[in-house]
């Protein structure tokens, strides 16, 4: 408590509130992720305090991967790729005229997906990061496999088509140099193609691009607001809908944090994993505008940055790209990350624990600012707002890495996503291959290695052995609960 | 279903092929003798299992085609028409003419040429896609070269006059 009350100064209580402002503002922006929100407030941070700066980079990274769930219910832009997950349920809630609805429940869900997230890093970041320790390239190259399996409950009617979805994306995952020799594989010559198919374009892509080009169909439409917005933010009935799935905020959330906590794995695949895992357990209604599918996805990706804080604090092994950055910035500040932080900083460490419970507080406020913004733009004419989604689309891709290659590759994934909607195959499992195709690759190829080309190692070490007993039953779990329902009726 | 069935297996039938045949030119990963999985694994992995897939959706394309045949022909071009064909165009056309149009008007006026041309395409009338135009062209240059210092292009016309 007297950590808390340390912080509630005007001197760290202002920049945070500016951070956070410029979270939303950031992460609301398609193309324009968390990461990069923190990069660019660090060097604002260089000539304050340890304890500002560092309320800053959290402020910025939560408010930064909520605002990305709203243009992705409002428009089916994922406004990073945290929000990935967030599409499906949120944009299906937002045609049925319950767009407000999933926003509010998502911003209730990220606070305290986000709170629970930070409790556990203030009770177990010693003892989880040891857990995550005990990961190699064996039980990395299962989480993938884990995450992909996902992708066939994700897949809303047609599994198989789910799996080659996702086969195409670990293909071309494979584009680019391959680390372990060096050899550019599928590249022709491109050299904006040596570092892979930048991940953002493909995905603003698939998911806007495709969008647009399907309203374009509708011609009529275009004249409509883009966006019908019913009535007010529903407090009352997100409030109503999170205490009945209050069991799905806890799951998702602790598996938001345990995915974060994991170095290399952070809130997008967190939420992927915890939308996956309400699927296969709550059947066919997730996938077409379910209040659920927002929660969990919402309440993991929020819950998975608590978790990225772990090891980073821990060990000083970043959790993902922003802890990496954080790390920078912490050794700036003359901080040493690590088991002996605990120790030299004890006062610092608890006061970035209050912090980070602090913004889940003033989460809520500031990303409810952001929504009614962000929801007056929306409700313009449907053509200006898709021109709109068009040209920022564009400068969005363009600004990853100021290539003109990845505004191509865009409008590319634009098509190819219109295309696999309209054969009835699913774009989720094709974009968490992308995110995950590296990760499954290596890890194999490492651990096949290691072990001489034996399969083995695999499959005997405990953590890969659940790890491989869960990919099973998210696969076949379907299948035989409905046996068993079949054969109790 | 049984046409795009067909569609997707032959895709996958090119792919596993382009793939098979590129991954032969990839180097073999040996160390002191020992082979170990090179470049050429892991796509080799893929490639083989989306031909599988392959035979899976040819035989289930072919099976749905017997069945009924006339309704999967007219299903198949249903839908398909010029403006939707355009669209396509315009908006694929505008992603590649984007850059250069931004090289040589710089990024506001380009921006702005063409929000106004996409904005008419959706039906918004020209007063109203003008100004919705310019305010998104300003609003992309605050944001992306004002704030996030990303070197949009000046223009040939501007740096022309500017000698």
């Amino acid at each position: 408590m007297s950590y808390l009350l340390s912080i509630l100064s005007l001197k760290v209580l202002f920049p945070l509130l500016l951070s956070m402002a410029f979270g939303v503002f950031v992460g609301a922006m398609p193309g324009l992720t968390a990461t990069m929100a923190v990069a660019l407030i660090i060097p604002l941070t260089y000539y304050m305090e340890p304890l500002t700066g560092l309320a800053m980079v959290i402020g910025v990274s939560f408010t930064a991967i909520f605002a990305g769930d709203i243009p992705a219910t409002f428009l089916r832009i994922p406004g990073t790729p945290a929000s990935g997950a967030a599409v499906l349920d949120g944009f299906e809630m937002n045609k049925k005229g319950k767009g407000a609805l999933a926003l509010t429940l998502d911003l209730f869900c990220s606070a305290l997906g986000g709170l629970i997230g930070v409790l556990i890093l203030i009770f177990t970041a010693p003892p989880l990061a040891e857990v995550a320790l005990k990961f190699t390239h064996f039980e990395y190259f299962w989480l993938g496999v884990f995450g992909l399996s996902m992708a066939a409950v994700l897949s809303r009617g047609n599994t198989i088509k789910g799996l080659l979805s996702a086969l195409f994306g670990l293909l071309i995952s494979t584009i680019g140099i391959d680390v372990t020799t060096g050899y550019p594989r599928f590249t022709f010559g491109i050299t904006e193609l040596m570092d892979g198919v930048s991940f953002i374009p493909a995905m603003i892509g698939l998911f806007g691009i495709s969008e647009v080009l399907k309203r374009l169909s509708f011609r009529e439409s275009l004249d409509l607001p883009s966006v019908k917005i019913n009535g007010k933010l529903d407090v009352l009935e997100a409030l109503k809908l999170m205490y009945r799935n209050k069991f799905i905020i806890i799951r998702s959330s602790l598996i938001g944090t345990f995915i974060g906590a994991l170095p290399g794995a952070g809130a997008d695949i967190a939420a992927w994993v915890a939308y996956g895992a309400e699927k296969s357990l709550s059947g066919n209604e997730i996938g077409s505008g379910s209040p659920r599918g927002v929660i969990a996805p919402t309440s993991a990706n929020n819950a998975a940055i608590g978790g990225t804080w772990i090891p980073a604090l821990a060990l000083g092994i970043p959790g993902d790209s922003i802890t990496a950055i954080v790390l920078g910035a912490m050794l700036m500040y003359g901080l040493k990350p690590g088991p002996l932080i605990f120790a030299q900083s004890k006062d610092l460490v608890y006061q970035i624990f209050a912090v980070a419970l602090l913004v889940q507080i003033m989460l809520l406020p500031v990303g409810w600012l952001g929504i009614k913004a962000f929801s007056r733009l929306v409700s313009l004419r449907a053509g200006v707002v898709m021109s709109a989604v068009v040209l920022f689309s564009m400068v969005g891709s363009y600004a990853i890495r100021n290539s003109v290659f990845d505004i191509w590759l865009m409008a590319l994934f634009g098509l190819l996503g219109y295309v696999m909607e309209k054969i009835n195959m699913p774009l989720a499992p094709m974009v968490l291959a992308l995110i995950l195709g590296r990760m499954i690759e290596d890890n194999l190829r490492i651990g096949l290695i290691k072990s001489g080309g034996s399969i083995i190692p695999f499959l005997t070490r405990p953590i890969s052995l659940i790890l491989f007993s869960l990919i099973v039953l998210t696969l076949l779990g379907p299948s035989i609960w409905k046996v068993v329902r079949k054969l109790k009726d | 279903m049984g046409w795009s069935d067909l569609i997707l297996s032959l895709s996958c039938f090119a792919l596993s092929g382009f793939v098979f045949y590129h991954s032969r030119f990839f180097p073999k990963f040996t160390v002191r003798g020992e082979k170990l999985p090179g470049p050429s694994f892991f796509p080799d992995l893929l490639a083989f299992l989306i031909l599988i897939f392959g035979f899976y959706f040819f035989v289930s394309g072919l099976t749905s085609l017997f069945k009924a045949r006339e309704e999967l022909r007219s299903s198949l071009f249903k839908g398909v028409s010029l403006y939707k064909s355009l669209s396509f165009v315009i908006i694929i056309g505008v992603g590649f003419l984007f850059y250069p149009v931004l090289k040589i008007f710089g990024s506001v006026i380009g921006i702005t040429l063409l929000g106004v041309f996409l904005m008419r395409f959706m039906r918004v009338r020209w007063f109203s896609s003008l100004v919705y135009s310019v305010v998104l062209a300003l609003l992309i240059h605050w944001i992306f070269k004002v704030i996030f210092k990303l070197p949009l292009p000046e223009g040939v016309i501007f740096s022309l006059l500017r000698g």
